[in-house]
């Protein structure tokens, strides 16, 4: 990021690279929409770009990147599509996850059972109201910590913890014991 | 536990293509545009203080009243300039709690600031009636301060916040209150009633053009087709 910001243009694609699958996933689960997370994606990063020259260095990037993408999709479901599909059919499947070409990883039997939780706890993420699904998918599925969940959903601190740990107890709710697998 | 997924490879065509036809912001922007926005602001409160002068009572005045409201005129502008100026720890502004205490504190501080340290001299001239002497210096504060809010709104220029409206609403309250440093130097007229609806209130309808125009200036005109 600092020789993308220095104005090394060759580091832009890597930058995208790098950046670019938590990006679409985190807008993917905003907007259920493939093409409409692609396109912003694409925005988002072209935001970056421009502003690479007002980049601090050192700054976590995750935090910068998520926060453009969450305004953009909110101005976007403001002002361009009202209607925001349910249709996350290419979303890949348990045994798709698990047959994914990972060599020298966990065993298939590991996969599935991740593969098999993540997709319960999607689905039932799905159930919950967005704060509360947002604030613990940046905390316990992009790792960011909680001063960083904050600054991408532009709340406290104490609020991003709040929903978090509501959505946690909900979340052990519907999910019983498959949910210690998962660190409160 | 979470998997990631990959937007395709079009995609990343399209966006590369995209920003190879887009300018980016120079290395250092950032420095560059602050360090001309201090310089310009600076200059701007100079200009316009050698145009209006001096308050006539100024020697007259009493110096730990008068220097408790420059002081803290200039602390409350320093302070809210930081707040609404900085980029913050990611990139994204100063965190909610900060950009909270500064937009709703601040004001209410610079209340009791103005109506209990009014600066009151021997030849300090009381303002007969507080509204028909309160609106031409609310109206200078407005003509002083727009400026310096387009700078601010300036150097922000391109990059996205947490909080857009509490950011605005923060350089708001910055360029009303440099303005209102300025005109409390120059207005001769004594009485907290005249400094709080001449000097301090035009600050609302700024805070609220800040926390508009930045609101609204984050938005796209149109989704890029790619």
């Amino acid at each position: 990021m600092a020789r993308f910001a220095a104005g090394d243009d060759a580091a832009l694609a890597e930058a995208y690279d790098l950046g670019s699958p938590s990006v679409f996933t985190f807008l993917l689960r905003l907007c259920r929409d493939r093409a409409l997370a692609e396109d912003l994606t694409q925005e988002t990063f072209l935001r970056i770009h421009r502003a690479r020259g007002l980049y601090r260095t050192g700054a976590p990037v995750l935090p910068w990147a998520y926060t453009i993408a969450r305004r953009l999709f909110l101005d976007s479901v403001r002002s361009h599509r009202p209607e925001i599909h349910d249709s996350l059919d290419e979303r890949p499947t348990a045994e798709e996850l698990a047959t994914a070409d990972d060599s020298a990883q966990p065993s298939a039997e590991e996969l599935l059972a991740d593969a098999e939780l993540a997709q319960a706890v999607g689905d039932a993420l799905d159930k919950l109201p967005q704060a509360q699904a947002l604030a613990f998918r940046l905390l316990k599925g992009d790792g960011l910590s909680v001063a960083e969940a904050a600054e991408v959903m532009g709340t406290s601190k104490g609020a991003v913890k709040l929903r978090a740990h509501r959505a946690y107890l909900a979340l052990r709710a519907l999910l019983g014991k498959r949910m210690e697998r998962i660190n409160p | 536990m979470t998997f990631s997924e990959r937007p395709s490879p079009g995609a990343r065509d399209r966006f590369l293509q995209a920003a190879s036809r887009q300018s980016a912001s120079r290395p250092g922007a950032w420095f560059r545009r602050i360090g001309l926005a201090a310089a310009a602001t600076i200059g701007w409160l100079l200009a316009i203080l050698s145009v209006l002068g001096i308050r006539r009572d100024w020697t007259h005045l009493p110096m730990p009243s008068l220097m408790a409201t420059v002081l803290g005129l200039t602390a409350a502008a320093l302070l809210a300039s930081r707040v609404g100026l900085t980029r913050g720890r990611s990139m994204v502004g100063a965190n909610s709690e900060v950009l909270r205490l500064v937009a709703a504190g601040l004001p209410v501080a610079l209340f009791l600031l103005v109506a209990l340290l009014d600066p009151h001299g021997t030849a300090t001239i009381e303002s007969p009636s507080v509204l028909p002497h309160a609106w031409p210096c609310g109206l200078l504060v407005l003509l002083i301060a727009l400026p310096l809010l387009g700078l601010g709104l300036w150097v922000l220029r391109g990059l996205v916040f947490s909080r857009p409206k509490l950011t605005g609403a923060c350089l708001g309250l910055a360029s009303a209150t440099w303005a209102h440093l300025l005109i409390r130097v120059h207005c001769p007229l004594g009485g907290a009633g005249h400094a709080i609806f001449g000097h301090l209130l035009p600050l609302l309808p700024l805070m609220a053009l800040g926390a508009w125009v930045l609101s609204a200036s984050g938005r796209p005109k149109r989704r890029s087709a790619g």
